[in-house]
């Protein structure tokens, strides 16, 4: 079928519409959860606070919330830059440059769940 | 570099002044965004006082009156009149509609009356709507069935298949949903629009259509559907009333159960 748009690659578009409501999902249930732990967290001290996040399934909550959190605002910054930055200044480059930034941001937030579950 | 001013020679000025006929009693004036190819005058508004008492009913009525009687150089698109042919779509009143199916008397001071914005202006109130109509056809919106129709009989549909189509035939292709969306004044040469993936998902609802795997493919890229962000400008605008949102969210859903 002929098609109008050849000046843009055509990218599958349902996946990543796809993705960007299931990751929304899973953070909002995580937020939910993350919000009751940092509520949980307030008459505690310092370590008594450590000790109650240090468990096995808190780790695995909150890495979880980091990498699908991360996912999805990665998802979101590509549709931001998708609608406003014209292919010619530099779309593509930005979009790479913002899967980047989430990567490392991601791999910083699970260095420091890691340091918290004390596996590190 | 980010523009955020008109290029000086876009900028709208103020235009003629044509006042009442001497004795009327039922004035309205009617502002019009006035532009032509043929010189290179920058975009003016032109104000026209009209007498209600000596003038149709609609919009379209007091244009035809101006083109007839004060100034003969005024151009738009107009047919039917009566909201089937689409032609006289234009930004009435800050909205984009049939300027057939606006009434004048649904519009309180004067009437402001521009091209539907975001596109290319031909003259005045007409704009280049070449692009909408290349966006069209690529969808191919005919029927496409693998066999052909029994000799001699029509191709039948169960009520409940015909029903599906309801709230997308109607269309009558005035672009005023198009060129109500954001997301179509920004990525219009890539995003196919809530007109045209109107049309789109009429042909994909038509249960005598084979090619409904064809047609969803066509549209799965980040650009041509999935652009829309559900802002429903749409919906608001359209003059037949009709709901391309829902429309839109249909074929995601569609490309979903491929």
């Amino acid at each position: 079928m002929a098609h109008p748009s050849a000046r843009h690659p055509r990218e599958p578009g349902y996946g990543h519409w796809r993705w960007q409501r299931i990751s929304a999902i899973i953070t909002l249930i995580l937020m939910v959860y993350f919000t009751y732990l940092m509520a949980s967290l307030g008459p505690l001290s310092y370590p008594e606070a450590l000790s109650f996040v240090a468990t096995p399934h808190q780790g695995i909550a909150l890495g979880l919330l980091v990498i699908v959190g991360m996912f999805h605002a990665a998802l979101g910054v590509q549709v931001i830059i998708e609608d406003y930055v014209p292919l010619t200044s530099g779309r593509l480059a930005l979009v790479i440059m913002a899967r980047g930034v989430f990567a490392i941001a991601s791999l910083l937030g699970l260095i420091a769940v890691s340091h918290i579950m004390g596996w590190v | 570099m980010a523009e955020f001013r008109l290029p000086k020679n876009s900028r709208i000025t103020d235009g003629m002044v044509h006042k009442a006929p001497v004795g009327a009693n039922n004035v309205k004036t009617f502002k019009i965004y006035r532009w032509s190819p043929d010189d290179d005058a920058q975009p003016r508004i032109d104000a026209f006082d009209i007498d209600l008492d000596d003038c149709g009913p609609m919009v379209l009525d007091a244009l035809i009156k101006i083109k007839n009687e004060t100034d003969s150089s005024l151009t738009f698109r107009r047919s039917c009149r009566e909201g089937i042919c689409g032609s006289c779509s234009m930004n009435i009143d800050g909205t984009n509609t049939l300027a057939c199916l606006k009434g004048i008397k649904d519009i309180k001071g004067d009437v402001n009356i521009y091209p539907l914005p975001h596109m290319p202006v031909v003259k005045d109130l007409v704009p280049d709507l070449s692009n909408a109509y290349r966006q069209l056809t690529s969808i191919e919106p005919w029927l496409k069935a693998d066999n052909s129709a029994p000799e001699g009989e029509e191709r039948r549909q169960s009520p409940v298949e015909r029903e599906k189509l309801d709230g997308l035939w109607e269309c009558v292709l005035c672009f005023s949903c198009s060129t109500a969306c954001p997301s179509y004044w920004w990525n219009g040469d890539n995003y196919l629009g809530p007109a045209v993936l109107l049309q789109a998902y009429r042909w994909i609802s038509d249960s005598r259509d084979d090619r409904k795997r064809e047609r969803l493919d066509a549209l799965d890229d980040s650009f041509s559907l999935y652009r829309c962000h559900t802002i429903m400008n749409c919906a608001k605008t359209c003059p037949k009333g009709l709901n391309p949102g829902k429309a839109i969210a249909g074929i995601k859903s569609e490309m979903g159960q491929r």
